[in-house]
Order: structure tokens, then C-alpha cells, then sequence
């Protein structure tokens, strides 16, 4: 069977690519990556199903299998006077107020105008971004590295084994009509790191210099200089391998002609932001993070910021405080990168893009004689906690460290929703203060809890705490 | 050109193909091929050759469609040899469906070059199915062979290892136990000896890190009395091995190749030579790094480069060491030193403390998952079933073990979710925590030490339960886990080893998981189980298969030609490329002196998505979609490979003086279209449209990428190596199922 390649063949595929996606697209009002999955798709994946639109949030979540000690140090933890800090004075105890409150915290979470007691050491986070903070105490369950994957599932409380980034990204991507609605992973990847993965596929991640070096360099190379005439060429072997092939076989190809096309197009949109960036450290993840979603590439993209790491042995627990310090200073990182960047729109990216952690686990608080005397801490699945940053987070501290007596290992506490604080018997018990922060963060995004309730398992359980969201999204 | 020579193997084929089934063992379609690609696979000292039986073709011909047949043989023979079809290849398996495939596939296996290619497919397979890469070295290797000692190179790094005796020794370490699980194949071997095999295909330079794993602790600081007491001349007089060893004074010889990094080219000066104490930092010194003298915050000399005593030879010299275990494991005096480098050359066996049994207690696989004094050697265990069983420890288990013994109650207190796990997993971790200290060392150190290391005191009885799925026994040593795992089944007659090994390969060819209640599936599990877990056999059945061919309806894929196509990762797609074009390493992955122009082809070559693992989950990572960000990485490397091959200064394999040879070399090569092939003539009339194109856009100027030769570039240059990306980037060259 041979197929014939006319000249209209030619121009058509060139100018939308092959099967015409794009034409299709424009012709249907469908986006392109529905057109290429069509049976992958649900209803509900199609249109926009959200109403108001303005507050809409895009998301960098900060992953983490390695069970940080973020849990130990952060507002919320200080109260208590048994919980075990380190003692260094790089992260000294200081107060700082959240949302009208006062609150102990580590002396990074404090705004840089805060010196510490040596006189140099000083905070890392602006209070312009406290003020969009929210803490909140919950339980992950696990005590397994792992188990990053099914934490990011919600422990199987989540639909058809989605994650919870999937999840969000179905549907944001309809209403910010992104290049893409999957995720993108930057500081993932490779082995035993954090997995994401997307409609149950494994997202592969891309590091931020090899985003650059992907979309950005030389424009003098004859081989670049013909990309557009090969780009022509290859529309046309796409039209003819897609002329005998299988359903299977042309949407991959679709595919193929698709991503040309989005390569093509970010190049040049990302390249001044993409040359800023010299490394695969966090900055390098704040710039391309920022960069990808200032191009409307993607709705969400997952990082990793260290806060301790794995910090079984740590002597002093001096690994937990000096990555205390360069952590939140990672979060400032992002902040920043984001405000030198706008929408579409000229709204800056602050305004518009939502921060948020998830660590597979917290790490023990007290009660176990490694931390008494500081030489480390193991993995603890009764509490973590998830920092969300944004433009619609109400400020606070939400939950909070439980025990149930002197000297007994503190736990994440049961919450009441409305007000957000650790109450025993609130109505949102302790065990499901993980689906709770999930939920928290969906509506954080603008995304109502009513549209997501399809995102969750009917037993998962959980509330929104409606209490730290801003603008809480009904319709 | 070979094209007239492939038809005539294609008439031969054809006429051999209707002998049928009892005559299809032997040597057919035999490629002309340029020459290998890829590292691994080198040749074994002592080995017999190869054995490969893959066995007697099991399913009877059935004629298929051609365009479907070409698809298929595009696929396996690209996942198993990197290698482009022929007219003989399609021809064949549209004549015999299934049963023609199976052919080229044991042809693949028994036939060079073939079998070199699809012996380093298998060893980039295995490395991954052991998981037996991924680690860091300097880092991960901290508590095998000690900080400041080892891999240890302090604040400089491997800027201050001098030429590349160490990046080889490296590469050893991850490819000793796929390797080996290749030679048990090529020997002919039971597959399941991977679980208990204490054999394994070593160099000169393993022998010693194996050795140098269970020295006494000796490092800096506070060993200062260790033995032997050792000496550098610092005069960078050449000082041969030799004599070194007679006289324990080795020299501080420039290396050839030294990093332009800080430590890479100093010398030490101030000192004429300097005393050093142990064999951690001696080990340094054999590969090429000279630690800081004395060893101190300020010393007289800082560490830096020179040249190792560990020769190349000494990093390839791959043979059968079989490991055997000391009788009295608390005997730290070595049967032979690490550094009696020449005793180590000629050593066949070695004696160790501690045990070396399988794919879980190489140094790799303990380096990729270490352990602590609050993990206990869980870690180790649970990755030991995910690759063997492709299972893991869930609260959902329901067998009961023999005993409590193990059991962890700091970890699992009666009544919390945490029981589930350690009930089982506790005392499964003794098969390690008894014989493996927390540093996976023989230390076992009495008492907790100012550094911060806990206390870890031998275990004084040694009780391992297993209890996993449906088998459940007491063991009394390492060795005896391998063992337990082969005795795991489903509960429905397959062995869970049979599964986890098929579900691989799975992943290998789709990207994708096949449905274990798939009775196609069941049925290649249970041919591999009846041909004595022979994997040359399991190759031959699962890739004929439908579960890859997508030619008939499956459990799995639930109609005829839905098989997933997925893009082809780094491996594949590098290999590919190397195999097709005869360049070994065209993406420069294995190059442990790379040159700056590969130092770029390496970076754009890892912005390809690979095959890896995670710690924890049941499936490997093999991303399938053709995202952007993989679109423009492979379109990279193409660009960065064309100067390579096309009009290149040397080597050459495509000239501008020919483009019509050219452009059809490309076409059957690069595309893997073959000249019978429908879509043959049409790509060939894309490329040369797209040449004639480009020949009137493009400038002379020339490219700066490897193998470029500057301003000087012809129009003619430009153009042809623009068609090579064109075909480089193809959906059949970039897609594996199209």
C-alpha cells in the first residue's frame, strides 16, 4: 500500500501538524491534548467546570520522599515546650506573628529584618510572604520513603489511584488552557527520588539546565537555522507513517507533531528567563518553575526543596539547622522568581501561583532518646506539615502537635475546620487531617471542593479547613 | 552495499521458512553490520563461550499482514539488537507470524554481531532489573569504604583523581552483577542462580574493593597507628608496582590525564615524601589520588591527582571469581591484602568475612540502598523482594511468620498500623542485620562512636525468619534467602520469581505493566519456568509474543494492534544509533575521559528520559509519552551526532559526494524502512526533497558541535546532515511500535 504526499498535504500538516491537530483544535474548541486522548478523557476534563476564574491558582509544590524535618521547626512547634529543637543560633527560637497571631518559629521563618541573638544570623522569609503562609499540622501515615507516591494519592483515598497533582492539573489545565496538562517534575527524578506521574503514567522530569539547554541555544548553527524547513519534512514523514497506522500508532504520532510544535513555540518565550539559570540547585528550580508557568506550559510543577533530608544520624542536629536556614531561603527563592515574572495578563506571578510542600513524612517531634539528645531523628507518619504560600491562603497555623500526655510523643491533633485549630474531637479527626490538607490546598487553588469531590474516594473523608482559605471557591 | 547480498539471505530465508517448524533453529538472516555499539559485554576470561539455547521454535507459523509484520520486526529487533529490519526479516515474519520471529530472535542470540548487541542490551537491562546503578559514589560509598578513605576525595572531589582508573572502577561496580547475570545466560544457566549465586564476573579492581569493604576501619581521623605504615615519594619519580609493594613506598607519578579542577594538576613540593598509616587511604592512592599530607585541616600538602597504580588492564581484566564465606566470620585479616594488586590479578577465589550471595549484597546494591542503625537493614530487604518478587512488605500481608524473633517493637508496637509491615518485615531484615553491620561493613562496632555511628554489636544468635506471600522458613545465613525467594509462588502455580522477571520485560518492551491474570502472559511465565528458567528461552517466547507484536488480542491489550507505542529512551534510542551507524558510544555514556565535545554529548544524551527505579515501588520508571522537553532532546542529540557521520573528518559514514547512497542509507538504516517496504520510496523522496531544500536555504557556515570542521562547511554539508537529523528524528527512529 503506498500512500501519496500531496503539496496541500504538505502545507496543511506544516501549518497544524499531523492529523491537523491543531486545525481540529481550532475548528472544535477542543484543546489539543484531548484531541490526541480522546478516550483517556471524562466530561469533566473538557471545559473549564470552574466559574470563578479570577482566582485561580497555578501550583509549585515542593515534594519530598526523604521525610524532611520541616514538621519540627516550623510555627506550631514551639508551644510545646518538650518538642526538641536544635539549638544552633542559626535557627533560635523567635517570635513571629501569622495571621494576627504569635507563634514561636525557627529564626528562618522570621522576616530578614529579624537578627538573631549572634548578631549575623537573621530570617529568610519576607514578611509580605508570611502574610500569605499557612501551616498546617496533619498526619501522612506512613513511615516509609517509599511510600512518596501513595502519599501523593492520599494513601489510596484518592480516585483511581490518581495523585493529588494529577488531579489538580485536570482542572486547572482546562481553565488556563495550558501547553500541557500534565505536571512537569523538575526537581524529581532519578532513582529512589520523588516519582510523579499523571493520569497513572510516570511523568519523566527534566532538570532546569537541561531545560535551558533544551530550549535555549545557538541561533547561528545551520542545523538550527533549518529547523523550520525540517519541521515541514517531518510533518510529512508523520503523514505518511500515520497513513497506514493503527488508532495506537496515530495518536502517538499526533503527539510527536505536537510536542514539535510546543518546542518550536517555547523557545522563544522561555529564553530570556531559561539563560538565567546556572544550575540544577533551588534557584535553578525557582526560575524554571516560574519560567514554565509564566509561558502557560503547565499548571503544575513539582520541585524539591531540602529541609534536613533523611537526618537519622545528626549530630547536634546540625544538618536539620543549617538546611532549615537554606530551605525557607529556597522558598523565598521561588517567592522572588515569581515576582519577577507576569501572566499573560501583566498580573504578576505572585498573584497567580500557589506554593505548597509535601513531605512524605514528618520526623519525631520528642520521646525518643535520639532526639532528646539531639543525635537525629527517624521517621514518624503521626506528624507532618504541609506550608502553603498564596495569594488566597488566609495566614495561620492550622492544627497543630497533640499529646496525649506528660512526656508522651506528641502527634498531629484532630482540627476543627472552622477555625482552624487543634481542638480534640474536631471535626476533622486526626486521621484525616492528610485528605483535610489535600483538600485545603484544592480550594487554596481555586478549584471547590464540590468539583474535586469526583478527586476523592467516597470513604476518603476530610474536610476543606475553611478557615485558611482566602477566597473560599463555591461554583 | 549489501543490499544484493540481503536479498539473497531473503530467497534463503523464504525457502528455509517452508521447511516449517522443525528446521528453524538455525543461523538466519545474518546482517552485514558495520560493528557494534554500546559498552558491556566484553569479552570473559575462563568463560566457554557462548551456550545460548533460546530452544525450539514453540508456536506454529501463521501467515500475518505485512505492514503489521514490519511494525513488529521494527520493534523487537530494535529492543533486542538496536538493529534496523531487513527485507529477510519482515519477509520471514509475515510469512510466519510468530513462529518467524522466534527464529530471528535465537538467531539474534546465538550470531554475532547480534549476539554482541544483544548482549549489551541485556547488561543495560540487568543493571537496571538488579538495581545495580543510580548510586553516587563519593557519597553513597561513604559507609562501605569509610569517609576520608575510599571514594572519599574530600573537598576537591574527582578533580583530584588522576586519569581514569577510578571512573572505570566505577563502572565495574555497576556492571559486575549484570554481567554476570549475562554470562549465566550465555552459559546456559538456571536463571534463579542470580538469586544464590556467590560467583560473579569480576575485574583485578573489584577483587580489591570487595576486600578493601572488610579491612579494618582505618581511615583518618584517629588511625593513626593503623597498619601497614606506608610512604609517597614525592619527587613525581616513576616507582613501579613492584617495587612500591616491596618497599611500601609508592610514588607521586603525574598522571597522564589530570582535571583542570583544583587538585588536578598540583604537586606536592614542600615535603620530599610523607608517611601515611592504612589501607583506606592506600586504596586512594592506587587509584590515582594522593591524599592530603599529614592529614589535617592545614597540611603540608593537599591532596591531588597522580597516576594510579590500578592499570586499565586491571579495570577490564573480567573473569569468574567465585566468593567463598570464612568459616569464622569475626576474622578481619585478609587472605590476600588489597593492594597485592599481582596476587589479585591471578585470584579466581576469594575468601571474604562477609557474605556475597546474589544481586542483593553486592556493594552496589548496598551503596544504592543503604542502611542505618534506624533502618536496620529494612531498607535492603524490601528492595530485595521488589526485584526478585516484584512485590514489597505491605500492612496487608496475611502470612504469620515462624516467630516473633526480629521483630522490632520500638518500630511496631502491638495495635498500630505499623505492625502489618514489621511483623514481617523485622525479622526478614536478619538475613542482613546479622552478618552486615549498619555500614553493610563486618565493624559491628561495640559501642556508639563521637562521629555520631551507633552502637552495633555482633548479633550473637543468628535466627533469619522469612515469611513472604506463601512460603514461610527459617534461615541461618545470607545465603539461604536466595533460595526462600525462588519457593514464593502466586498461589495459582507460577512462581512469583517468573512473574517479577516477565513483568520486567513487560516494562522493557511497552512501558507498561502486562495484566498478570493475562493467560498469554501466564503462558510465556510458565514456558520460562518449564525451560528450567533458561531466559534465552523466556526472550525468544515474550518477545514473539503478542504481548509486544500486538498482532493477536491479549489479556493485557484487549485488541489485536492496541499494544502501546512508546518513545524510544535514551538507551534504546543511543544504542540504536551506535549499533546502525557502527559507532560505539555515539552518545559518549560510557567515555571515563570525555573529551569536551563528549562532555556536551553526554549532557544533551541525559536530557533523553531513561529506564530507571524508585525505592519503594513495585514498577520501574519507563516514561512512554513523546513530551516536549523529550522531542527537543532528541532532536539535540541528532543535531549534535550529524557532524559525526555525515562529511565528517574521519569515519564517515554518510558523504555529500553520494547523497542518493546516502539518503538510502538512512532510510533503511536510520528509519528502518527496508527496500520492500511500502513506505521505503516515499521517505526517500521526503529526504531528498528536504536535502534539495536545505542545499538552497542553508549558508556554508559551519558548525562548532563535534566533528564539525568550522567556517569552512559546504552548502552540500549542511544540507545532508540536516537530512541525517531529519531521519534521526523520525517517528520510527524516535517511536518503538510504529
Amino acid at each position: 500500500m503506498s500512500t501519496r504526499i500531496t503539496r496541500r498535504d504538505g502545507l496543511l500538516t506544516a501549518l497544524f501538524g499531523t492529523g491537523y491537530i491543531g486545525l481540529r483544535a481550532l475548528a472544535t474548541g477542543l484543546p489539543t491534548w484531548y484531541l490526541l486522548n480522546p478516550r483517556r478523557a471524562t466530561a469533566q476534563d473538557l471545559t473549564c467546570a470552574i466559574n470563578a476564574k479570577q482566582n485561580l491558582q497555578y501550583l509549585i509544590l515542593s515534594a519530598s520522599s526523604m521525610g524532611d524535618p520541616l514538621n519540627c521547626n516550623c510555627p506550631g512547634t514551639y508551644e510545646a515546650t518538650d518538642i526538641v529543637h536544635p539549638t544552633q543560633t542559626e535557627v533560635e527560637a523567635t517570635q513571629i506573628t501569622i495571621g494576627g497571631k504569635t507563634y514561636g518559629a525557627a529564626l528562618p521563618w522570621a522576616d530578614p529584618s529579624i537578627v538573631g541573638s549572634d548578631g549575623t544570623s537573621k530570617g529568610q522569609l519576607a514578611s509580605a510572604t508570611l502574610a500569605r503562609t499557612a501551616f498546617i499540622h496533619h498526619r501522612t501515615g506512613t513511615t516509609v520513603h517509599g511510600d512518596q507516591p501513595k502519599v501523593m494519592k492520599l494513601l489510596g483515598d484518592t480516585s483511581g489511584g490518581e495523585m493529588l497533582v494529577s488531579a489538580y492539573a485536570k482542572h486547572l489545565a482546562t481553565c488556563f488552557g495550558t501547553v500541557q496538562a500534565a505536571p512537569i517534575a523538575l526537581g524529581a527524578g532519578n532513582n529512589s527520588s520523588e516519582l510523579v506521574s499523571f493520569t497513572g503514567r510516570m511523568l519523566p522530569s527534566v532538570s532546569p539546565t537541561q531545560l535551558k539547554q533544551l530550549l535555549t541555544g545557538s541561533k547561528t548553527d545551520p542545523l538550527v537555522m533549518l529547523r523550520s524547513i525540517r519541521d515541514q519534512s517531518l510533518n510529512q514523514l508523520n503523514a505518511m507513517a500515520k497513513a497506514s497506522a493503527s488508532p495506537v500508532q496515530a495518536a502517538f504520532l499526533d503527539e510527536l507533531a505536537t510536542s514539535q510544535t510546543q518546542v518550536r513555540a517555547l523557545a522563544s518565550q522561555l529564553a530570556t528567563t531559561l539563560s538565567m539559570i546556572s544550575s540544577d540547585n533551588v534557584a535553578g528550580q525557582a526560575l524554571a518553575a516560574a519560567a514554565l508557568i509564566a509561558a502557560n506550559v503547565t499548571p503544575v510543577v513539582t520541585m524539591h526543596i531540602p529541609f534536613g533530608g533523611d537526618n537519622h544520624t545528626d549530630s547536634n542536629l546540625q544538618n536539620e539547622a543549617d538546611q532549615t536556614v537554606s530551605g525557607v531561603t529556597g522558598i523565598q527563592q521561588v517567592i522572588t522568581a515569581l515576582g519577577g515574572l507576569t501572566d499573560s495578563a501583566g498580573v504578576a506571578l505572585t498573584d497567580r501561583v500557589t506554593f505548597a510542600t509535601m513531605n512524605v513524612f514528618g520526623r519525631n517531634l520528642n520521646g525518643i532518646s535520639k532526639v532528646t539528645s539531639r543525635a537525629g531523628r527517624d521517621h514518624y507518619g503521626n506528624h507532618s506539615v504541609m506550608t502553603i504560600i498564596g495569594k488566597n491562603v488566609n495566614a495561620g497555623v492550622y492544627g497543630g502537635p497533640y499529646a496525649s500526655s506528660s512526656g508522651a510523643a506528641y502527634v498531629a491533633g484532630d482540627i476543627d475546620s472552622k477555625s482552624g485549630a487543634m481542638t480534640p474531637g474536631g471535626d476533622v479527626p486526626a486521621a484525616q487531617t492528610h485528605v483535610s490538607a489535600a483538600r485545603t490546598l484544592g480550594s487554596i487553588l481555586g478549584i471547590p471542593d464540590a468539583v474535586a469531590a469526583n478527586d476523592y474516594t467516597a470513604s476518603s473523608g476530610g474536610k476543606v479547613i475553611t478557615a485558611a482559605v482566602a477566597n473560599l471557591p463555591t461554583s | 552495499m549489501f543490499t544484493k547480498e540481503l536479498r539473497r539471505v531473503g530467497l534463503a530465508l523464504l525457502a528455509m521458512g517452508s521447511l516449517g517448524v522443525s528446521a528453524c533453529n538455525g543461523n538466519i538472516g545474518h546482517n552485514e553490520s558495520s560493528g557494534a555499539g554500546g559498552s558491556g559485554a566484553s569479552s570473559v576470561t575462563g568463560s566457554g563461550g557462548s551456550n545460548i539455547k533460546p530452544g525450539n521454535v514453540t508456536v506454529p507459523p501463521t501467515p500475518t499482514d505485512p505492514a503489521v509484520a514490519a511494525a513488529a520486526v521494527r520493534k523487537v529487533e530494535n529492543l533486542l539488537t538496536g538493529m534496523a529490519p531487513t527485507d529477510a526479516d519482515v519477509a520471514l515474519v509475515t510469512q510466519q507470524g510468530a513462529a518467524g520471529l522466534q527464529q530471528l530472535i535465537s538467531t539474534w542470540m546465538t550470531t554475532d554481531p547480534y549476539q554482541t548487541m544483544l548482549g549489551s542490551k541485556m547488561i543495560g537491562l540487568f543493571r537496571n532489573m538488579f538495581q545495580q546503578t543510580g548510586f553516587t559514589p563519593t557519597e553513597d560509598f561513604k559507609i562501605q569504604l569509610l569517609q576520608n578513605g575510599g571514594f572519599d576525595f574530600g573537598p576537591f572531589g574527582v578533580s583530584a583523581v588522576g586519569d581514569d582508573s577510578y571512573a572505570r572502577l566505577v563502572q565495574n561496580i555497576q556492571d559486575s552483577f549484570a554481567m554476570t547475570a549475562w554470562q549465566l545466560v550465555k552459559d546456559g544457566t538456571d536463571f534463579r542462580q542470580t538469586l544464590t549465586t556467590n560467583r560473579y564476573l569480576m575485574t583485578t579492581g573489584l577483587k580489591m574493593v570487595y576486600i578493601q569493604i572488610e579491612m579494618k576501619a582505618d581511615a583518618p581521623f584517629g588511625n593513626q597507628n593503623a597498619q601497614p605504615a606506608w610512604t609517597i615519594d614525592f619527587s613525581r619519580n616513576p616507582i613501579d608496582l613492584a617495587t612500591a609493594l616491596a618497599t611500601m613506598n609508592f610514588s607521586d607519578e603525574a598522571p597522564a590525564h589530570a582535571s583542570t579542577g583544583f587538585g588536578g594538576s598540583m604537586a606536592c613540593t614542600a615535603a620530599t615524601s610523607g608517611t601515611y598509616n592504612g589501607t583506606s587511604l592506600l586504596f586512594q592512592r592506587l587509584i590515582g589520588f594522593t591524599p592530603r599530607f599529614p592529614f589535617s585541616g592545614s597540611p603540608t600538602c593537599f591532596e591531588h591527582s597522580s597516576k594510579p597504580y590500578l592499570t586499565t588492564d586491571d579495570v577490564s581484566d573480567w573473569q569468574w571469581v567465585t566468593i567463598n564465606h570464612k568459616a569464622t566470620p569475626t576474622d578481619q585479616t585478609p587472605v590476600v591484602q588489597p593492594y597485592d594488586l599481582p596476587t589479585l590479578r591471578n585470584t579466581t577465589t576469594l575468601t571474604l568475612s562477609l557474605p556475597r550471595v546474589g544481586f542483593y549484597t553486592t556493594p552496589a546494591f548496598l551503596a544504592l540502598w543503604n542502611t542505618n542503625d534506624s533502618n536496620q537493614h529494612r531498607v535492603t530487604a524490601n528492595q530485595t523482594l521488589l526485584v526478585a518478587l516484584g512485590q514489597a512488605f505491605t500492612a496487608e500481608n496475611t502470612i504469620i511468620p515462624l516467630s516473633t524473633t526480629g521483630l522490632d517493637s520500638s518500630h511496631s508496637v502491638a495495635g498500630s498500623e505499623c505492625v502489618g509491615c514489621h511483623a514481617t518485615l523485622d525479622p526478614m531484615r536478619n538475613f542482613w542485620a546479622n552478618q552486615f553491620d549498619y555500614n553493610d561493613r563486618n565493624d559491628f562496632p561495640a559501642r556508639a562512636n563521637f562521629m555520631g555511628g551507633a552502637a552495633n554489636p555482633r548479633p550473637t544468635s543468628i535466627v533469619d525468619e522469612f515469611a513472604f506471600g506463601d512460603f514461610k522458613a527459617t534461615g541461618t545465613s545470607t545465603a539461604d534467602i536466595g533460595n526462600f525467594l525462588q519457593m514464593v509462588t502466586d498461589g495459582n502455580g507460577l512462581s512469583r520469581f517468573a512473574i517479577a522477571i516477565t513483568q520486567q520485560l513487560c516494562f522493557y518492551a511497552n512501558s507498561t505493566a502486562c495484566s498478570e491474570s493475562d493467560p498469554e502472559f501466564r503462558r510465556v511465565v510458565n514456558s520460562f519456568m518449564t525451560s528450567t528458567y533458561n531466559f534465552a528461552a523466556l526472550i525468544k517466547e515474550f518477545f514473539a509474543s503478542p504481548l509486544v507484536t500486538g498482532t493477536a488480542a491479549t489479556g493485557t491489550f484487549m485488541t489485536a494492534n492496541s499494544v502501546p507505542v512508546s518513545i524510544s529512551r535514551r538507551d534504546h534510542f543511543c544504542a540504536a544509533l551506535s549499533n546502525r551507524l557502527g559507532k560505539a558510544d555515539l552518545c559518549a555514556q560510557t567515555a571515563t575521559l570525555p573529551t569536551s565535545a563528549q562532555t556536551a554529548t553526554a549532557k544533551i544524551a541525559a536530557a533523553i528520559t531513561s529506564d530507571a527505579f524508585s525505592r519503594g515501588a513495585q514498577s520501574p520508571v519507563t516514561p512512554s509519552d513523546p513530551t516536549l522537553f523529550y522531542r527537543s532532546a532528541t532532536e539535540e542529540l541528532c543535531e549534535n551526532i550529524a557532524p559525526q557521520v555525515v562529511d565528517a573528518t574521519s569515519g564517515s559514514v554518510y558523504s555529500s559526494s553520494d547523497v542518493t547512497g546516502s539518503i538510502k542509507g538512512m532510510v533503511e538504516t536510520i528509519m528502518g524502512y527496508p527496500p520492500s517496504d511500502p513506505m521505503h520510496d516515499m521517505a526517500i523522496q521526503i529526504l531528498t526533497d528536504h536535502n534539495t531544500m536545505a542545499n538552497s536555504a542553508t549558508t556554508t557556515g559551519g558548525t562548532t558541535r563535534p566533528g564539525g570542521t568550522g567556517g569552512s562547511t559546504s552548502k552540500a554539508t549542511n544540507a545532508l546532515r540536516s537530512t541525517f537529523v531529519l531521519a534521526c528524528e523520525s517517528p520510527t527512529a524516535v517511536g518503538l511500535g510504529l
